[in-house]
């Protein structure tokens, strides 16, 4: 019993309502407003991250393509030189063979 | 007829048309130039003083007519239209500073491996005073051309050139040998038109 009353008595002393110091609240306050502004901090960074990373991606995106584009031009400029020197192997195959062959029927 | 019999029957005849339809569409395509012993020509290079080695085909073909300029050139023109019924066009050239550098056993070698039944001679000539042989084969494709097939071997050049394709022999005579009007150098349409 007498137990329980000092356990009564001990729990009252603890929820004893106490007034906050004077500047409490504004303690509270200037915590809040530098949570804010850290919390804003932390999304613009966030955001300048993310536009640096997609300028990364972007600018590797483009200098591939770059690249891919100016690979394919220089094989289709290979491409048409091979070209052009085969058929100027071939005219001139056919050309000879058609000298041959009139060479022949005249007899020469 | 029981079922067993009949579905053995129906069987049968679907497995015979099945047959006789991959057998006609089984005509072996005309041998590839580039497809053949690379030994034999890599020993012609070896040595040989100047080599010329083509392939193209499919859409590097295509990217290579793209790149010949056209513009303003009747020749060049008719060249891009030939072109665009091309389906392959490889070269094989060796050229040999003096005699006797490559062997002529080696030569009917490849000209036995080229020289499937589809391709058909239209020029053999064996020239012993010069020492040259030249062959032109074309491959006919339902009464349409379907390739031409040069085969030259002179004393100290080896020419192989396989066209594949819609090519008219008398079109590409018709051309002059500098093929004028042609500039590779500028930059063509990339769609190939």
């Amino acid at each position: 019993m007498n137990q329980e009353f000092d356990l009564e008595t001990a729990l009252r002393r603890a929820l004893k309502r106490e007034q906050p110091s004077r500047d409490f609240a504004g303690r509270v306050l200037a915590r809040t407003v530098v949570r804010r502004r850290q919390a804003a901090t932390r999304t613009w960074m966030a955001i300048a991250a993310m536009l640096l990373v997609g300028l990364v991606i972007a600018g590797g995106v483009r200098r591939y393509e770059v690249e891919r584009e100016a690979q394919a031009q220089a094989q289709a400029q290979k491409a048409g030189q091979d070209l052009v020197l085969a058929l100027r192997i071939t005219v001139a195959k056919l050309h000879a063979t058609h000298r041959m062959i009139r060479r022949r029927s005249n007899g020469v | 007829m029981g079922f067993k019999r009949r579905l053995a029957l129906w069987l049968s005849v679907f497995g015979i048309i099945s047959l006789a339809a991959s057998g006609l569409h089984a005509a072996p395509d005309p041998a590839d130039l580039k497809d053949l012993d690379g030994g034999v020509f890599a020993a012609f290079a070896a040595k040989a003083s100047n080599t010329v080695e083509v392939n193209l085909e499919g859409t590097l073909l295509k990217m290579g007519a793209g790149f010949i300029s056209a513009d303003g050139d009747e020749d060049a023109a008719k060249i891009k239209k030939l072109l665009a019924g091309l389906k392959s066009v490889t070269v094989r050239s060796f050229e040999f500073k003096t005699k006797g550098q490559y062997n002529k056993t080696d030569v009917d070698a490849i000209r036995k491996q080229l020289k499937s039944p589809e391709w058909s001679s239209i020029v053999n000539i064996n020239d012993k005073e010069t020492g040259e042989t030249t062959e032109v084969y074309v491959l006919a494709n339902k009464d349409k051309p379907g390739g031409l097939l040069i085969i030259c071997a002179e004393p100290t050049e080896l020419t192989f050139v396989e066209i594949l394709g819609a090519v008219d022999i008398s079109d590409l005579s018709a051309f002059n040998l500098g093929l004028p009007g042609i500039d590779v150098n500028s930059k063509g349409k990339k769609d190939g038109k």
